[in-house]
């Protein structure tokens, strides 16, 4: 199992530096209501960490995904991925990046209704340039991996939520990234079903994988070991929650 | 990658066969326009050509410059015959004086034909005039020049006169001088008039009836395809060096330009048309492109999201265009076929349609379909990922 979902190791990156530092990151939507999404963040994440980002709707968390996720670009601050700065990739190799070394689980999975479950997930690796056997095996492999390997040729639509949602975490996870992005990844799930998705997400990070989960849910935030709370645009402490506190937010940018 | 990205492209319209059958509806309309109607116009124009064309593009007509003369010199025929591309030629007028009233004279049957015409033809004449004979053979040079009295009938008169064979001799009375029946026409492809005439030498004719003062004498020519309007030209000075002005000679205007000329109006209003039939189909794929980038938003930034490129995106919209157009093409084509062949059998024709014909539609569909997918594979590659995962 530690080879369908261990991250690989990729020359590239630079094993001694941390696997996300940030730098005074900050993103700024203008228009009718401007407004700080991220402002000044700083903060690093290790290899194999879980973190879970809290905070409401608004705090500016999934706009730190989308800026982890190299979806979007901060305007401002530096975004250290393994070592290399983000700023400057073109949009070829942030794609690149993207396909390799980063995986999505999105709150309403985003999964194609009219490909089977097999496609849907050997479609991350075609960007990824695997070839098609290639594709299929390990596509296979992570299906199996999260519980689905009966299902393989079913549609999303034949499937109930939890096992769509598990269909994107193999999808997410095919390609062995170094980080798993989840956007509210239980948001659409009963919490019968949710505790499920979460205990898989939990045995990824066994595995080496690196989890950054983006969640209101405080039920969520308890499975990962460390939790970082947002309030308009910046990190902060939340005494609710029990976890640990590494990031230097009291830095000033 | 160029085969997965195509592969992914052909999934997405086959996921949407009614949506994908819409959309090419307009490609496909306008293809079957135009090869229909190229189809059809080829093949009818063939059929055209097959039927009229070899007659009249090797036939030359000679005539008096002005009424009252008789210019054709008597070796008219020999004087033809030794022009390059002539077939044959001579002399013929109708005997409009003498009428027709003959009665046959044979062994075992009688009659007297009415309505008939007296034709004075030169053997060169008889030949150009493409005849069939059913009985016997038509008259020579010899005959001509001896004067004999020999007729030819048309087969109408031959029944009339009660006359289908030539084996026992039959005569017929002409005027008030017998001839001897020699053959009989059953059909003539230029002078249909000698069905219901009897045709004789013109020596014979002018020796036993004269000619009257305004008597018209005309000449005709078969020459080989191609030939007519320099065996025209030179017609006039083989028969009269003397006085060329005095002939004219008439070749039929050049059928094929003729027919060409035509054809390229009614062409360029059809080519016209199917342009205008394409150039609709080429907005409808161009407009349900770019409703399918906004409604395919999430699939797109989800496909961005695991790491496509702009370019594979864009890519994978344009393959989604241009197969579009490649089918509707494909399907207007093979629909258009069906037409033209079925209008073929309706009509007894033989189907013909240009084999760039066949070749231009598909490529011309899938031209059309890549220029009209190149707005939405613009727009795919420009959403924003993060807002369209939302959304």
């Amino acid at each position: 199992m530690m080879l369908v979902s261990a991250p690989l190791p990729d020359p590239m990156f630079d094993a001694a530096q941390p696997l996300v530092r940030l730098e005074c990151v900050s993103r700024h939507f203008y228009g009718a209501a401007p407004t700080r999404a991220l402002d000044g963040v700083t903060m690093t994440i290790e290899r194999g960490e879980s973190v879970a980002v809290v905070g409401r709707s608004g705090s500016g968390k999934s706009s730190l995904l989308n800026v982890l996720g190299l979806l979007d670009r901060p305007d401002s601050g530096e975004y250290f991925l393994a070592g290399k700065e983000t700023s400057l990739l073109t949009d070829g190799q942030r794609s690149a990046w993207r396909a390799g070394r980063i995986g999505f689980v999105f709150q309403s999975f985003h999964l194609m209704p009219r490909r089977s479950v097999l496609d849907n997930v050997q479609l991350a690796l075609m960007y990824a340039r695997a070839p098609r056997e290639e594709r299929i095996a390990r596509a296979t492999a992570a299906l199996f991996r999260v519980g689905l390997g009966r299902k393989l040729n079913a549609m999303p639509t034949q499937l109930s939520g939890g096992e769509q949602q598990r269909v994107s975490i193999a999808r997410a996870l095919v390609a062995r990234p170094s980080i798993l992005l989840c956007d509210e990844p239980t948001g659409n799930l009963d919490s019968q079903t949710s505790e499920g998705v979460l205990r898989l997400l939990r045995e990824l990070v066994d595995d080496g994988v690196t989890l950054v989960v983006v969640t209101h849910d405080p039920g969520v935030a308890r499975f990962m070991r460390r939790v970082i709370s947002m309030r308009d645009g910046r990190l902060e402490n939340d005494p609710e929650l029990d976890g640990f506190w590494r990031t230097n937010a009291d830095r000033p940018c | 990658m160029l085969i997965d990205i195509a592969a992914e492209a052909f999934a997405s319209l086959t996921q949407r066969p009614l949506r994908t059958l819409l959309t090419m509806l307009g490609t496909t309309l306008g293809i079957a326009a135009f090869v229909a109607t190229t189809g059809i116009m080829s093949t009818a124009s063939a059929q055209i050509g097959r039927q009229f064309d070899r007659l009249k593009a090797t036939q030359v007509l000679l005539q008096a410059s002005s009424s009252g003369q008789d210019p054709f010199p008597v070796d008219t025929d020999a004087r033809l015959a030794n022009l390059h591309g002539v077939r044959a030629g001579g002399v013929y007028t109708a005997l409009d004086r003498v009428g027709l009233s003959p009665r046959a004279f044979i062994a075992f049957s009688s009659g007297t034909a009415s309505g008939g015409s007296v034709l004075a033809a030169t053997p060169g004449a008889v030949a150009a005039s493409l005849p069939r004979l059913a009985e016997g053979r038509a008259y020579d040079e010899g005959a001509q020049q001896r004067g004999d009295r020999v007729a030819l009938l048309g087969r109408v008169v031959a029944k009339q006169l009660g006359i289908d064979q030539v084996d026992n001799f039959p005569a017929v009375l002409i005027g008030d001088r017998l001839y001897l029946v020699i053959g009989i026409i059953d059909a003539d492809a230029r002078l249909p008039d000698i069905l219901t005439s009897a045709v004789i030498p013109v020596s014979s004719a002018m020796r036993d009836f004269g000619t009257a003062p305004d008597q018209q004498f005309q000449g005709l020519v078969d020459v080989r395809p191609g030939s007519a309007a320099q065996v025209a030209r030179e017609s006039v000075f083989a028969l009269r060096p003397d006085m060329p002005d005095s002939l004219q000679a008439l070749a039929p205007p050049d059928p094929s330009t003729f027919r060409n000329v035509v054809e390229n109006d009614v062409a360029s209003l059809v080519f016209a048309s199917s342009v205008v039939v394409l150039l609709i189909g080429a907005v409808v794929i161009a407009n349900s492109g770019l409703i399918a980038v906004i409604e395919r938003r999430h699939e797109i930034a989800v496909r961005r999201a695991l790491g496509a490129k702009r370019s594979q995106v864009a890519g994978q919209f344009l393959f989604e265009a241009g197969l579009t157009g490649l089918l509707g093409g494909m399907l207007g084509l093979g629909g258009a076929l069906l037409l033209v062949v079925a209008v073929s059998v309706a009509r007894e024709w033989t189907a013909t349609i240009s084999s760039w014909v066949v070749w231009a539609a598909p490529l011309v569909g899938v031209t059309l379909g890549v220029l009209a997918g190149v707005p939405a594979a613009f727009r795919s590659a420009r959403g924003d990922i993060s807002t369209n995962l939302r959304g």
